[in-house]
């Protein structure tokens, strides 16, 4: 009460910035009409982190895609801070499972790219650049194209890409999803530290489920039949977090009972 | 900082550049056996007579008496070919990212195209010397085309390959339909461009040529065709001579072009 007191009347109270209402969506195929989405709603406030799991085919990547404007519902509506989603926009950066370095950029360049092509005047943010490439360590290989960097390194990029556009939302769909273990893990170390800091809003698509309790403030667990059947979990555990909290009690605890909610949907299919 | 591995060539540069060399001897060693094999039948034992090919001696005797008036055709013929493979392939480019960016460009464009393409550029040689005359413009004007042709196809298709997970990147970052053409489209087929430019200069050279034969004041097709005329087959040589070197010049440079401008892809 004494907080919304002290608030001023212009600014809203309420912090949702991503907000899906009853949304459905449906393909058409030769073979008839596929629902993937049916009557969804969720809502993801500013500077949380909401992990999505679930098996492939259950409908997470196309929550991805109608949030970043590549796909349109059927039916509901998706808003971001309260706007109707039209199409993709630069307020939303994506980052995908696939490769999606330019690697006719050097790493500089495209860390460069957002800013530049929205035309941005360049004072603006040819320091912010430096800080990307200093935090996420790619300082040494600025001057590189991608083709010399490693998997993980290129992933780098690519996630410095996107905070570099200043986004208000980063979209990542598996984006360590062909990482190996130990990589992995160091990217979950580097992201969980740099998604704290920037305070901005993350949904983060996953099926690796002790990932997503890592990273999210929230976990959203979605399961194919029947579809959508889905729990929301609270992710307890205070930011920013450490890479040992992997081996608390708790954090097992969670995983499990999330486990045991994608194997329960399964099994009574 | 972890995972900052950067795949680096380890090779030391004098050993490749001893391996380079050494390829390049076996290639030189190769010309030297076909100028050893043209000389033993024309002028060791002799069994071609020197009209159907000279031997190498009397071509350089001639080549000693007009060098001098043999650079003018030499170099006519190369400003033709450049000026044409360049702005029919640059041309070409531009033509086909409208075309692809745009549904009716291409429906306005594609019949003409279509229609145009399976015709060989010197079936229009005697058309287009109706309408230009035998100077420049009309062998400009059919050799660009040929390298229009080229690269417009080679556009519309390498830009319709373009991975779709760069451009949704580009669109998601804030680029505007256009400049998702010009930052992404363009440099992701650049490669493929670039063959493209080297199937033109060939063909640049067979079109000029072809249209100097029949009718020019200048160029090495003309020279060619003035010396046949007269059973001069030494002139002959040095004229086919001289388009191998300058195609083989033009290539060598492109070459070293794409070399650079090619450097972030994957070899």
């Amino acid at each position: 009460m004494s907080d919304q007191l002290r608030m001023p009347s212009n600014v809203s109270v309420d912090q949702t910035l991503i907000s899906l209402e009853n949304v459905t969506k449906t393909f058409s195929t030769p073979s008839g009409t596929i629902t993937v989405l049916s009557n969804i709603s969720l809502g993801v406030q500013r500077g949380k982190t909401l992990c999505i799991v679930g098996p492939s085919g259950c409908g997470k990547t196309t929550i991805l895609n109608l949030i970043s404007g590549f796909l349109s519902p059927t039916s509901g509506i998706v808003k971001i801070n309260g706007r109707r989603v039209k199409g993709p926009g630069s307020d939303r950066a994506v980052v995908f499972q696939r490769d999606s370095v330019f690697p006719w950029l050097t790493v500089r360049q495209n860390l460069e790219y957002g800013p530049k092509v929205r035309g941005v005047p360049r004072q603006q943010w040819a320091k912010r650049i430096d800080e990307y490439l200093e935090k996420v360590g790619l300082k040494d290989v600025a001057n590189h194209f991608p083709k010399q960097l490693s998997g993980g390194m290129r992933k780098r990029v690519d996630i410095a890409r996107a905070y570099a556009n200043q986004p208000d939302i980063l979209l990542m769909d598996e984006p360590f999803g062909s990482l190996d273990v130990m990589t992995k893990e160091l990217m979950q170390k580097d992201l969980i530290e740099l998604s704290y800091k920037e305070q901005k809003s993350l949904i983060f698509i996953t099926h690796d489920i002790e990932e997503a309790v890592f990273l999210g403030d929230e976990v959203l667990v979605m399961t194919r039949r029947p579809p959508n059947v889905r729990k929301r979990v609270d992710v307890p555990f205070a930011k920013p977090r450490n890479i040992n909290l992997k081996l608390e009690p708790e954090f097992q605890v969670m995983r499990r009972e999330i486990d045991a909610v994608l194997k329960e949907r399964d099994l009574s299919a | 900082m972890p995972d900052t591995r950067v795949i680096v060539n380890s090779e030391p540069a004098d050993a490749r550049l001893t391996e380079q060399l050494k390829w390049v001897g076996i290639s030189l060693f190769t010309l030297l056996v076909l100028f050893f094999v043209w000389w033993l039948l024309t002028a060791g034992i002799k069994i071609v007579k020197p009209l159907y090919f000279p031997a190498p001696s009397s071509v350089w005797e001639t080549f000693l008496q007009m060098h001098q008036r043999i650079w003018v055709h030499a170099l006519a013929t190369l400003i033709r070919v450049v000026v044409s493979w360049l702005t029919g392939s640059l041309l070409g480019i531009v033509v086909g990212l409208l075309m692809v960016r745009s549904r009716f460009v291409q429906a306005i464009l594609s019949p003409v195209i279509e229609g145009l393409r399976p015709i060989p550029p010197v079936a229009l040689i005697p058309l287009v010397i109706v309408w230009f005359g035998v100077g420049d413009n009309g062998k400009i004007f059919l050799t660009s085309l040929a390298c229009f042709m080229v690269l417009v196809v080679n556009t519309v298709v390498s830009a319709k390959n373009v991975n779709p997970v760069f451009v949704q990147a580009a669109r998601s970052l804030g680029a505007s339909e256009t400049k998702i053409y010009l930052t992404v489209v363009l440099p992701a087929i650049i490669p493929e461009l670039l063959s493209g430019f080297r199937i033109g200069i060939a063909l640049a050279f067979a079109i000029t040529v072809a249209a100097e034969f029949m009718g020019a004041e200048y160029g090495i097709g003309y020279l060619i065709m003035q010396a046949s005329r007269t059973l001069n087959t030494e002139v002959v040589i040095i004229g086919t001579l001289i388009i191998g070197l300058e195609a083989f010049l033009l290539e060598r440079l492109l070459q070293v072009c794409s070399d650079y401008i090619t450097r972030w892809t994957e070899k």
